[in-house]
């Protein structure tokens, strides 16, 4: 930040040639920003206040669109559902990448980055390919997931196909994919702790409990809170997953609202007003709780200064 | 301050810009000019210089243009040899020379809707493209297809069956020819299986069913096949209509009428889950014969394209199984039984080449018998010619296909797919859906589902508006 | 004898440790195995009851049915892909490094309204402005084309923003010197600062490369001829086309998985510090 804190006023002769080549360097960046983001978010919320069909003149009908949204049933399921893997997902991912990157700490340095390379894998593939995977994994009749349950003398499990197993069949590669990005994460995080703080710990004679609790966590707030966010926002914009694995069923038990937006938009019959309409909402709710980042950060930066 | 000034410049621009695309938007929809010059994929160059060397200038074409006009079509991916009839129809057609040169795009389906979606929305949708019955009513009255009586010639429509007919019209013009004509739900069975198990009897009423399907059950086999959940909203019509006598809203399109016949219905489902006869999770969607040819399924409900699957992709059951109209609950098989449905071509309301589209149509679908009844030969005689001459070069022509019969007999007992919106169809599947997953019982899952039918009348405005009343 | 105690606790937790982290390693590449086995196994055994673990033969009867299957045009999308992916990969590192070096180095009107234009884009969903979009780049008669799967994903503001946070942070003295020499600062950027950021462009390049060779919507609603399409479509379609032939599902999933990977192994060290980096910020 040091160096960018210049005031207009000191802005010299030499920064004035400076600019125009810092405006020709930046002209790619903000043309295709204008043309490819800007240019569709503006036309989004214009589109958002008009009853909008392809082959019809557009009516412009005030908060209308917004209305119909937040009173459509299956968008509600959607939102409910999208809660429910947020309460389900968040916590999960949290616990586990914390809880393994205690176990990567005590291994080798050496091994320690062999597990993260072998756990970071998933990670890079696609949630199509990794849906297309799973649902061989699960299939209900020959599926390896069922056959080894049948060995172990359980029933089969219908896991795109009953509501509560569908949950899980959605959960299972969400975790799958995220788990080496949050586990590298949290891993770094814990050997940022200076080491000195459990030593003068352990000398006090502080358990290993108390040492989580007292230093490992309040250390690594920030982590905790940055990772749930984006955890957050990501399980609210849900969308392969389901999309591949279970179209948003059993009885859209794992309907997310992204998947309700896109099947939305491929129904032509539908008008396009009220969809864009819950869009936009979306944007507003996943930039509402980005911002408590900047709120973090911010904090962090006073706490610093 | 020259910079300054130079720079506000630029970000007014870009503002005006901004501005400008964001006002005009609504002018997208309006232009179909750009589209047909991207189009061209180098697959299809070889057949179109072959007929650039044979094109004869067509009276109907604009003059001027000595090059054939492109007529995009897109199809459907099904079955392959489908695919492969329409591709060699679509080559014949192109080196005949009629003035207009073909090119045809295989989309599978689920990937359509959203092409379809996006083709539309930036007014590029293909000048003809493939269309089921029950989509064509909202098409022409959101005037997304054009009205055919004035493309295709008159004795095109005369030669339809009366059903068919009715099927593709509205508002007193045709909007779609047909391709075939199908009904959309068959009992398909293991005779060797049935045989073996000591069924003597081919279930009529739900009751059998079960009871067959129980005594066919074994350890890798499941008795029955039922239609996945996303697939009942369509595939149900036939049995809805069967069980309670009428479809889920009443004519009027201002009430639902879901009653005891929808819960039935629904408990029929849940029983065959609950007797672990089906398998609790489909091994195949409800339109592919798969799970059945495989031997993981005993007796599969699907429509009467899944012969021509058995015959092509399954040899070695083609004398081992059996097609029978659904059993309904009271074992009445004179009643409706099934939905005729199947594919039509429709023409794009903003196409530039509408003639073409129709030149295409009408060779394809309408003109000469035996280019129709190949179609019907390939399909194992187990669809149904929408075209009374093709019908009787059919029967005449028709092999000893055991099936031919029952099909024939089902797509008299089928009534038309219904036009309502699909949401209500959805609606009625996510009854099933409950009830069979043990979420609620069926008359809970009725009362939800009359209640989001009747938001969906009230917010879609549904009241009198049934074009076919 | 405490110290000795105190050792042989930690051997055995390192122990238990290692053993943990190798179950949890194998379970996380079981599904990848499981896939490759797949491929090679025929249509009877790839799903057969009771289970087979390895196939009879090994036979890449799959692979062939992937890649000679005329209406998909598998081979010919792993290639557009790529292509795409590549070009992509280029030109958002320039763009992006140019605007990043911009923010960080440099003074000019309207600096910060032009800084969160360019980050904002990091905050907005995708599906938001998916039809739009679509409509954006009908309009100026983009579909079906390169161009139309290139562009539109090549400025990132998370790139930018990484950049700016990598330029902050190298010395001032560096182009102070360069400057007295008369150097330009597009002189001072291409001799200076691109040489000295590797390790950023492995990270984002290898990202973004990742990102564009897993994308999926934006080419679905963009690219209707099969000349370019996107290997995720093709994914995506292989259920609908293959049913439960899973053995060529496996084989085309299998491949389609591959190119990241290989560029994870070459660029292991970078994209792990990378994914600390930003997840750190």
């Amino acid at each position: 930040m040091k160096h960018g804190k210049k005031d207009h006023n000191s802005i010299t002769n030499l920064d004035k040639r400076d600019m125009k080549i810092a405006y020709i360097m930046l002209f790619p960046a903000l043309i295709m920003l204008t043309i490819f983001v800007i240019i569709p978010l503006i036309m989004a919320i214009q589109k958002s206040f008009y009853d909008w069909n392809f082959y019809v003149e557009s009516i412009f009908v005030g908060f209308e669109n917004y209305k119909i949204i937040v009173n459509t049933v299956y968008f509600q399921k959607a939102v409910v559902n999208a809660v429910k893997f947020i309460v389900l997902i968040v916590p999960l991912m949290l616990l586990v990448s914390f809880g393994f990157a205690h176990v990567l700490k005590n291994l080798t340095s050496k091994m320690a980055t062999m597990i993260k390379t072998a756990i970071y894998i998933p990670g890079i593939i696609s949630g199509i390919a990794a849906s297309v995977i799973f649902i061989f994994v699960m299939d209900y009749k020959g599926g390896i997931i069922n056959q080894v349950l049948m060995q172990l003398g359980f029933d089969r499990v219908a896991f795109l196909n009953n509501p509560f197993w569908a949950s899980v069949a959605i959960i299972i590669p969400t975790v799958w994919l995220g788990l080496g990005g949050n586990t590298i994460l949290m891993y770094a995080g814990l050997m940022n702790v200076p080491s000195e703080y459990y030593e003068a710990a352990s000398v006090d004679g502080a358990t290993s409990f108390k040492q989580l609790i007292y230093i490992t966590i309040p250390q690594m707030k920030n982590i905790f809170v940055l990772m749930c966010i984006s955890l957050t926002t990501g399980t609210l914009q849900m969308f392969d997953i389901p999309y591949m694995l279970t179209g948003g069923g059993p009885s859209n038990s794992t309907l997310t609202p992204m998947l309700y937006l896109y099947n939305n938009y491929r129904d032509t019959s539908k008008g396009m007003g009220y969809t864009i309409a819950g869009a936009v909402l979306m944007l507003i709710i996943i930039t509402a709780i980005n911002s408590v980042v900047f709120a973090v950060i911010r904090s962090e930066k006073t706490v610093e200064g | 301050m020259k910079l300054r000034k130079m720079v506000a410049m630029v970000l007014t621009g870009m503002m005006l810009i901004l501005a400008l695309s964001g006002c005009s938007a609504d002018n997208a929809e309006t232009s179909a000019d750009k589209p047909k010059d991207s189009s061209s994929t180098d697959t299809k160059t070889e057949t179109e210089t072959k007929t650039e060397t044979k094109t004869e200038t067509d009276s109907e074409t604009p003059a001027s243009t000595k090059e054939p006009v492109t007529v995009v079509v897109w199809n459907q991916i099904f079955e392959e040899w489908n695919q492969e009839f329409f591709t060699q129809k679509a080559e014949e057609y192109n080196a005949l020379g009629r003035g207009y040169v073909v090119e045809q795009s295989f989309i599978a389906g689920d990937a359509w809707t959203e092409r379809m979606t996006a083709a539309q929305a930036g007014g590029t949708a293909p000048d003809t493209y493939v269309l089921s019955y029950n989509g064509i009513v909202s098409a022409a009255r959101d005037s997304m297809i054009l009205p055919l009586d004035d493309l295709l010639p008159a004795e095109a429509f005369n030669d339809l069956n009366d059903n068919v007919k009715e099927m593709v019209s509205y508002d007193g013009k045709y909007w779609a020819y047909p391709q075939l004509v199908e009904p959309s739900t068959v009992l398909y069975y293991r005779t060797d299986l049935f045989e073996e198990a000591g069924i003597t009897k081919v279930p009529t009423t739900w009751d059998e069913l079960i009871e067959a399907a129980k005594k066919l059950t074994t350890n890798d086999m499941f008795g029955l096949s039922i239609p996945d959940f996303p697939s009942m909203g369509w595939c149900t019509w036939g049995l809805q209509h069967a069980t309670s006598g009428h479809l889920a809203i009443n004519d009027n399109w201002d009430a639902p009428l879901i009653d005891q016949g929808y819960i039935d219905l629904a408990n029929f489902y849940k029983e065959c889950y609950d007797t672990g006869v089906v398998p609790e999770q489909s091994l195949a969607g409800y339109a592919t014969m798969q799970d059945f040819g495989e031997g993981n399924v005993a007796m599969k409900f699907c429509g009467s394209w899944g012969v021509a699957q058995i015959i092509n992709d399954y040899p070695e059951l083609a004398d081992k199984f059996a097609v029978a109209a659904p059993p309904t609950k009271d074992g009445n098989q004179d009643t409706v039984l099934a939905t005729n449905g199947g594919w039509t071509y429709v023409i794009d309301a903003k196409t530039d080449a509408a003639e073409g589209a129709a030149d295409y149509i009408s060779w394809l679908l309408a003109e000469d018998i035996e280019t129709s009844a190949e179609f019907f030969q390939l399909a194992s005689y187990a669809k149904a010619a929408p075209r009374k001459s093709v019908t009787e070069y059919l029967n005449a022509n028709a092999g000893d296909s055991t099936w031919a019969e029952t099909v024939n007999y089902v797509s008299a007992h089928a009534i038309s797919e219904p036009i309502y919106p699909w949401d209500i169809s959805v609606a009625v599947a996510l009854m099933f859906e409950n009830t069979a997953l043990g979420m609620m019982s069926a008359e809970d899952a009725a009362a939800e589902t009359t209640a989001s039918i009747q938001a969906i009348i009230d917010n879609q405005g549904l009241a009198g508006k049934n074009p076919r009343k | 004898m405490v110290i000795i105690m105190k050792n042989t606790t930690k051997t055995i937790s390192r122990i238990v440790n290692s053993i943990i982290a190798l179950a949890v390693a194998f379970i996380a590449l079981f599904p990848l195995l499981w896939m490759v086995l797949a491929s090679f196994k025929n249509k009877k055994e790839v799903l057969a009851v009771p289970l087979k673990i390895l196939p009879k033969v090994w036979s890449m009867e799959n692979f062939k049915t992937v890649f000679e299957d005329g209406t998909m045009a598998y081979a010919r999308s792993i290639f557009v892909t790529m292509l795409v992916a590549v070009i992509a990969v280029v030109l958002s590192l320039l763009i992006n490094m140019m605007a990043g070096y911009v923010f960080a180095r440099m003074n000019f009107y309207f600096k910060k309204f032009l800084w969160i234009y360019c980050i904002i884009s990091m905050y907005i969903p995708g599906m938001t402005i998916l039809l739009t979009s679509y409509l954006v780049v009908h309009r100026l008669g983009m579909l079906d084309t390169l161009a139309v799967l290139i562009l539109p994903g090549v400025v990132s503001g998370y790139n930018i923003f990484f950049f700016r946070q990598f330029f902050l942070n190298l010395p001032l003295s560096l182009e102070e010197a360069a400057m007295i020499d008369g150097a330009g600062r597009i002189k001072i950027f291409f001799r200076i600062f691109i040489p000295l950021s590797k390790s950023p462009m492995v990270v984002l390049g290898a990202g973004t490369f990742i990102g564009y060779w897993n994308s999926f919507l934006w080419p679905s609603m963009t690219i209707t001829q099969p000349k370019y399409m996107q290997i995720m479509q093709i994914i995506r379609s292989l259920k609908s086309v293959y049913s439960t032939n899973y053995g060529a599902i496996m084989a085309g999933t299998a491949i389609a998985v591959i190119p990241p990977i290989v560029l994870f192994f070459i660029f292991q060290k970078h994209i792990v510090k990378g994914v600390v980096l930003s997840g750190l910020k």
